[in-house]
């Protein structure tokens, strides 16, 4: 890891809320390599969704430092930029919009981005056939299978083509088909794309897919275990 | 997809309630451009006096309330007539009287020598004689609205007259009256020895604005108008005209905005964490600001265009009447639907401005904690 290029570097990052009381993050420190796949496990309450949060700028810390690309979130100006084109995220609820299409879902981001309309459509039906979706473009959220709408929620993290993707227990509310399916995905895309993954999970057995294990406990990083080379992960966890 | 088209697809979300709220405006529009409509027809048909015999300008009481209570002394108007500057001075004195149904039937007392000067275009028969007491010139929208012609005869204010000729001048309020002799006039509306308005044309070589200057200087108790903008000066109707008609607008943007306050701000209020979710691809605050005040622009430049369409039909639905009729013949000018396309864009901004702003100001995570 440490001989590869860094692309998310935080140091001693503090979060807390109800007026500093809860602190779900209480020093945090967590290094990411391009191109890596990171497993962040814990209880609830550890942090773990904070952390990721924090490094798709959807929120600030109180303290420290977080690092995406080169560049200090605290010192940029522009964190709408940082979430349409350096992050990817998937929440553990797929969040799509019910009255668009899942193609129209997936070329939301783009509008960021300037893309016009024609190849907004052309790239949300690459990226609908990436996720296995091809001809699905049409339905809307509610005609779509819970692991059809996270692959759109997938497609549309991918959409403005980030270097990284958060995923926040995008496996939680699946069954063990459709969850093994999303992580097949995001190994694929990793490897076909060089992209960084960070992945918050409960599930030892999603963990386990991953390069390298963080484990929190309360609102810090405790232990970090199981750092194999990339693609090792996948022939791993394989049955 | 385009932007127009995500607009489109979350203003069809709640379909009753964008149609109301649509209904809503529009009936604020249709107010506004039906009032216009009345309003710049009577102001048109008003400023139709100021030609009557092809004068250069109309004299008449300064600060009059209303055109009809002006007051003009014939010794005045005979004064008028005989200075230096001016060819012509036609007195005339504009009588309201009931005939029929119609209790807005214009007649005009004007002396035989004038109307002998500069007759009027006759469609049928002669004009009346210097001594003529009982008979009456009819225009040709009131012969026609009352079914006669030529030998009838008509009542005016239980007076009995003999239609003797039928004239077409191509004005409302002449056309729909008639011509009488000035001292019948003056019996009715007992108003005996003046006029109330004298018709002024200038020498030739002779600036009008110049002759009428001078005319206000030298007869501080009369006002000239020219055009239809000074009718203020001896009509007070038409500035109250102008008055109502912008108290409505301000009424229908006052209640237009708080109709489109209501439903954006539901609007925003329901999709917060759709909102969150935007946010957290990459939308700006600007494009979310965009969004909500490009949907508020819609629903509102709709409602105009079902309001304009609305406001003429309730203005054809008025001209059912004939009393209204024969007083204003509407005037469909651009500047009425500009108007109301203003007031919708007005209403508009107005309503968005509030939940576009909580909108924008909502944290991305706040947002998409809301359940």
């Amino acid at each position: 890891m440490s001989e590869r290029r860094l692309v998310v570097e935080m140091r001693g990052v503090v979060k807390a809320f109800e007026g500093g009381r809860v602190r779900a993050l209480d020093g945090a420190d967590l290094q990411v390599a391009a191109g890596e796949f990171v497993a962040v496990v814990g209880p609830s309450g550890c942090g773990k969704s904070t952390l990721l949060h924090l490094i798709a700028a959807l929120d600030r810390p109180d303290a420290g430092t977080i690092i995406v690309n080169g560049e200090d979130l605290a010192e940029e100006r522009d964190l709408c930029k940082h979430r349409a084109q350096e992050v990817g995220l998937v929440f553990q609820m797929d969040n799509l919009l019910p009255t668009l299409s899942a193609s129209e879902n997936v070329q939301v981001p783009m509008f960021e981005i300037g893309l016009p309309a024609r190849r907004r459509r052309q790239r949300a039906e690459t990226l609908l056939g990436l996720v296995g979706l091809e001809g699905k473009g049409h339905n809307r959220p509610a005609e779509l299978s819970g692991g059809e709408r996270q692959r759109v929620a997938m497609a549309r993290a991918l959409a403005n083509e980030p270097g990284i993707l958060l995923a926040d227990e995008p496996t939680g509310r699946l069954d063990s088909a459709s969850g093994r399916r999303i992580l097949d995905l995001l190994e694929q895309l990793r490897r076909e794309r060089g992209l960084t993954v960070v992945l918050v999970t409960h599930d030892p057995a999603v963990a386990d897919r991953a390069d390298r294990i963080v484990r929190m406990l309360d609102g810090r990083i405790v232990e970090e275990a199981g750092a194999r080379p990339a693609g090792a992960a996948s022939r791993a966890a394989r049955p | 997809m385009s932007f127009f088209g995500l607009i489109i697809k979350n203003l069809a979300r709640q379909r009753v309630r964008t149609g109301l709220t649509v209904l809503g405006i529009s009936l604020g529009i249709t107010t506004v451009v039906a009032l216009g409509v009345i309003t710049g027809s009577l102001k048109s048909t008003a400023g139709e006096i100021l030609q009557m015999g092809g004068a250069d300008f109309m004299v008449a009481q300064e600060g009059a309330a209303d055109l009809s209570f002006s007051i003009v002394s014939e010794e005045d108007a005979s004064a008028l007539g005989a200075r230096a500057d001016v060819q012509r001075a036609e007195g005339a004195l504009f009588h309201i009287a009931r005939v029929g149904s119609n209790p807005f039937f214009f007649v005009v007392g004007r002396r035989a020598e004038d109307i002998a000067a500069n007759p009027p275009q006759l469609t049928a028969g002669r004009t009346w004689r210097a001594d003529a007491g009982a008979e009456v010139m009819l225009g040709a929208r009131a012969a026609s609205s009352l079914g006669v012609t030529v030998g009838d005869s008509v009542t005016i204010e239980k007076r009995d007259f003999s239609v003797v000729g039928i004239y077409q001048t191509g004005r409302l309020y002449e056309d729909g009256g008639a011509y009488v002799p000035l001292a019948v006039a003056q019996a009715m509306a007992a108003k005996a020895g003046v006029v109330t308005a004298v018709f002024i044309t200038v020498k030739p070589g002779e600036d009008p604005v110049a002759v009428a200057a001078g005319i206000e200087r030298d007869f501080p108790n009369l006002s000239t108008i020219s055009n239809v903008g000074e009718y203020g000066k001896v009509d007070q109707g038409v500035r109250m005209l102008d008055a109502g008609n912008l108290a409505i607008s301000v009424l229908a943007v006052g209640i237009g905005a708080i109709g489109v306050m209501n439903t954006m701000a539901m609007s925003v209020f329901e999709r917060t964490r759709e909102i969150g979710i935007l946010r957290a691809v990459g939308w700006s605050g600007r494009r979310i600001l965009r969004m909500i005040i490009s949907e508020s622009l819609v629903l509102c430049l709709v409602s105009a265009v079902a309001g304009s369409g609305l406001g003429v039909l309730a203005t054809r639905a008025v001209l059912l009447i004939d009393t209204v009729r024969n007083l204003l013949e509407p005037q469909y000018t651009p500047d009425v639907f500009i108007r109301g396309l203003v007031v919708a864009v007005v209403v508009a901004l107005l309503g968005a401005a509030y939940p576009a702003f909580r909108a924008v100001r909502l944290a991305p995570m706040e947002a998409l904690r809301y359940e």
